[in-house]
């Protein structure tokens, strides 16, 4: 089983995709309508946004959730 | 371009060297905060040679003075968007913080020096105000007026946070509770079977702000850690 952090933080794949299109935290944190340290805190994988936050990042970055967000060794489906 | 987040990737040691660098300052804050508050408080005793100042009303300064002296600090890094752009993104920010990110911050500054305060009236009121009733009363309706303006102020703080702020503040609460409740238990329990002496309510509420803060700390160190995975 993955060991997961205190509050059960998943993995993500935010800081590579943000990196990718040349953003810092700042516009990343514009664009999604949250604080830096929303953003610090995600992509250190302390912190899981919420739903509606998650559906926000999928849009903007034209992936679907699974591909922002996994639980490690998790296989989709099971 | 922001590389930091990359280059931390490859360098996985400076997560930690960075949160101990974080928390160090930290503590170093706490204990520099405690100490101002133990000398302000001998320094009343001593002002007042008839004060007697117990260990929660020195505990009390102690605090008050802590989050005076953050408040100062953070109003002060508000002032200047860029300045608080960097306390909240690191050495790379290049956008000023947003209206949201100043209004969350000057409450977050609001609510804690009104705590300071709130704090701080009660000792005074009993020490300077002991010998007249009438403006004892009048003070205590003023520390209750104080109390509703900072109640304001941390739900305006709720209103305007983003989910993370709100995270934070309620996993702070959540554990504060949880420790204090079984920390109050234990003392309590002692005390009805008499191994204790009686502790007045201002004494563990001291108490529960100090646990308050060092949650709160421990909360923040935990989660605003810049570095990755």
């Amino acid at each position: 089983m993955q060991k997961r952090g205190v509050f059960h933080e998943m993995k993500n794949k935010l800081r590579v995709q943000r990196v990718e299109r040349n953003w810092n935290h700042g516009e990343l944190s514009q664009r999604l309508g949250v604080s830096r340290q929303a953003i610090h805190a995600i992509e250190a994988e302390k912190h899981d946004p919420s739903l509606e936050l998650a559906f926000k990042m999928a849009d903007l970055l034209g992936m679907t959730i699974e591909q922002i967000f996994n639980q490690g060794n998790r296989e989709p489906g099971k | 371009m922001d590389v930091e987040g990359v280059t931390m990737m490859e360098s996985p040691g400076n997560r930690n060297k960075w949160r101990w660098n974080t928390g160090t300052r930290l503590i170093a804050g706490l204990v520099a905060g405690a100490g101002l508050g133990f000398v302000v408080g001998k320094a009343i005793k001593h002002g007042h040679p008839g004060v007697q100042a117990d260990g929660a009303d020195i505990a009390a300064i102690g605090l008050a003075a802590f989050y005076i002296g953050a408040t100062a600090l953070l109003l002060w890094i508000a002032n200047d968007r860029m300045r608080l752009a960097r306390v909240l993104e690191g050495k790379g920010a290049d956008i000023p913080a947003s209206d949201d990110e100043v209004r969350s911050f000057i409450y977050q500054a609001l609510v804690m020096g009104l705590a300071g305060i709130l704090l701080a009236l009660p000792v005074f009121g009993a020490r300077f105000l002991a010998d007249n009733l009438l403006h004892r009363q009048i003070s205590f309706g003023g520390i209750v007026l104080l109390f509703a303006v900072q109640t304001y102020f941390n739900v305006r703080l709720w209103r305007v946070s983003d989910e993370f702020v709100r995270s934070t503040m309620a996993k702070t609460a959540a554990l504060t509770f949880a420790i204090g409740q079984g920390g109050l238990f234990l003392r309590a329990a002692a005390e009805r079977m008499s191994l204790l002496k009686p502790a007045s309510s201002w004494d563990l509420l001291v108490i529960m702000m100090q646990l308050y803060i060092f949650v709160g700390l421990f909360v923040s160190v935990r989660t605003l850690d810049r570095s990755s995975k």
